[in-house]
């Protein structure tokens, strides 16, 4: 119950506004009259709440189904729909004050979602991916008659294959999930703060990544002329540099033949 | 004329098509004196219905993009054809204005239209800033590039869509194909299926939620209609406001609006209330008939369990778990015990993507 209950408090997290749910319900199962409005939010409402408080249920869904997303469960209750149901009964007596009031409530112990997303901004473009991605993108392919191949910095990885499959990447996403028990060393170079081309270049031997896109900002242990990269171009912050130690002429001519 | 291309694209498959895919679930409903909004309901969930019984078995046999679009067009075209000849007869028979209900007769108070303005107000806000505002989420490296891969590259989740090498067929996702509505949705339009999940399916995303919301406040104030538009301010309110966690389906709904799980939070399991409640009003106690239109709303909820599947694999779980309640709640208190096998029906798909699922696991 114990695990339950903290699931719960992930879900409810610092708001007021699933205490105001449960104020909500207890109003309409003593005041409502309706009786089929009763049967959907105060009967189904408790029925599932004395469903997802079951240990068997919890135990069959963490254990068969899918451990870490006990959470949604709680998608089931109509947390809004009692709510403004409830909010709506209370406004319709007392109809601007409780208007305000409810707004108020909502406002203050709520919290915003455009302001609670820790990555929202205005869009960039009509793909809602930074225009940095959109342009490196553009322009290697501008490049490339044959697949891209290039290693990005981590705070791309989720956005280049969104705009450009062709772009083919040593590794991806999954680097960043918490979930994900490999490991690349390329990616532990490429988000290390201070960037070693030497090992870098091994890596691009090793994995025939032509381009490397680094955030020029971050300091340099080598320089990566010295280490096979000619700069080719650049985006705000970013450099492009491409890996001239492979014949990539001849690299494509085998592709093909294999 | 690309742009003119793909306007008229998103007024065929966002607009028309539902409309006219909608008379039919519709008509099981009533027959006479129907809403627009609950045809373009229908519509759509008939829609995504049918694009889950399509999708499934091309993903699963490897076939392309090109092939599954052609053969759902064909599909959707003579459901549509179906839906206009019904609604020419139904008119034909009776009046425009006895079958649809264009505008409603009603007195309202002066307050109702002030409540209507500001609901509309929050409506179209929350549409701007899903246009205006991006919120990145590391899933879409998976869902998004996925629907680019199909769009561009004709093969349905046969890539690895985080570096571009060779993937294997994922059960779990290949279950509950949305990202492939979404690469039909840019392949016909010839838009980037980025700017298709990102700007366009969010706006009509939302307004199809409010739908959703605002039929099921039309049945929830049956006899006080004049509260719905303030049940619709306040539900707007609860979904700005709403990130009182990572987790709510609020947050989910305006900042992961195209994922698959924010449309089975936030579209799909509000319509499975809205049709459990039609089911329990026209199931009430102490009534000697029951109302019309039950087998419709068994039909909704098939369709609407189907949305599920094509939503989100673990949907399938949260709906037979829901609606399995419900059932038993609503025969219980209704004194209706028919309801439970007629709620098993409707479950069907529920069991038969759980038991593939199980399938392709193995």
């Amino acid at each position: 119950m114990g695990e339950i209950i903290e699931v719960y408090s992930e879900y409810s997290g610092s708001g007021i506004l699933m205490v105001l749910f449960f104020v909500g319900l207890i109003y309409l199962a003593l005041v409502e009259r309706d009786r089929s409005v009763r049967t959907l939010l105060v009967y189904g409402s408790i029925s599932l709440i004395a469903t997802i408080f079951q240990p068997v249920v919890f135990y069959l869904y963490t254990t068969y189904v899918d451990g870490p997303t006990y959470w949604r469960m709680w998608w089931m209750i109509p947390i809004g729909i009692g709510l403004a149901y409830a909010g709506t009964k209370l406004i319709s007596k007392h109809q601007t004050t409780g208007f305000l009031l409810v707004l108020a409530i909502l406002a203050l112990g709520g919290k915003a979602v455009y302001s609670g997303a820790a990555d929202a901004k205005t869009a960039e473009n009509i793909y809602q991916i930074p225009q940095a991605v959109v342009s490196i993108a553009d322009e290697l392919e501008n490049r490339e008659d044959a697949v891209v191949y290039a290693a990005f910095p981590p705070e791309m990885l989720i956005f280049i294959r969104q705009y450009d499959v062709a772009i083919r990447m040593p590794y991806g996403r999954e680097m960043l999930d918490e979930n994900w028990g490999g490991s690349s060393g390329f990616y532990q170079l490429m988000s290390s703060p201070e960037l070693d081309f030497e090992k870098l270049a091994e890596k691009c031997d090793y994995n025939f990544t032509r381009y490397l896109i680094v955030d020029g900002n971050k300091s340099f242990l080598n320089q990566p002329q010295e280490n096979g990269f000619e700069q080719i171009f650049m985006y705000e912050k970013y450099i492009v540099y491409e890996y001239t130690r492979i014949d990539w002429e001849q690299r494509q001519l085998e592709l093909e033949a294999n | 004329m690309q742009t003119l291309q793909q306007v008229t694209c998103f007024i065929l498959w966002l607009g028309l098509v539902p409309l006219l895919a909608g008379v039919i679930p519709s008509h099981f409903i009533e027959k006479k004196h129907k809403s627009i909004g609950l045809i373009y309901l229908c519509g759509f969930f008939m829609m995504f219905a049918v694009f889950q019984l399509t999708a499934v078995p091309f993903i699963v046999g490897k076939r392309t993009l090109t092939e599954l679009s052609f053969s759902y067009t064909i599909v959707m075209e003579i459901i549509s054809v179906a839906g206009l000849i019904v609604a020419v007869i139904s008119i034909v028979k009776h009046s425009i204005e006895e079958y649809l209900i264009i505008f409603e007769k009603v007195k309202r108070s002066k307050q109702e239209y002030v409540a209507w303005i500001i609901f509309l107000l929050l409506l179209i806000f929350q549409m701007v800033m899903s246009v205006c505002i991006m919120t990145p989420d590391g899933d879409d490296a998976y869902y998004v590039s996925h629907a680019v891969i199909s769009d561009q590259q004709d093969s349905m989740f046969l890539k690895n869509s985080y570096t571009g090498g060779d993937g294997i067929l994922d059960f779990r996702h290949v279950l509950a194909p949305f990202p492939m509505f979404i690469a039909m949705l840019a392949r016909k339009s010839g838009m980037h299926a980025a700017a298709v999940a990102h700007t366009i399916l969010p706006v009509a995303l939302i307004g199809l939620t409010y739908l959703v919301y605002w039929k099921l406040a039309d049945l929830l104030f049956e006899k006080k209609q004049e509260n719905v538009p303030i049940f619709l301010v306040l539900i707007s309110g609860i979904q700005i406001f709403g990130n009182y966690s990572v987790y709510t389906s609020e947050t989910f709904f305006l900042t992961r609006t195209w994922q698959g799980k924010s449309i089975l939070a936030n579209l799909v399991i509000p319509f499975v209330f809205f049709v459990l409640m039609a089911i329990i009003r026209r199931t009430e106690k102490g009534k000697e008939s029951v109302g019309k239109g039950v087998g419709g709303c068994f039909f909704l909820l098939l369709l609407a369990n189907l949305t599920g599947a094509l939503a989100s694999s673990l949907g399938l779980l949260l709906l037979l778990i829901l609606e399995g309640v419900f059932f038993l709640v609503i025969a219980i208190r209704n004194h209706r015990l028919w309801l439970l096998p007629c709620g098993l029906l409707s479950l069907f798909p529920c069991y038969l993507y759980i038991l593939l699922y199980v399938l392709g696991g193995a």
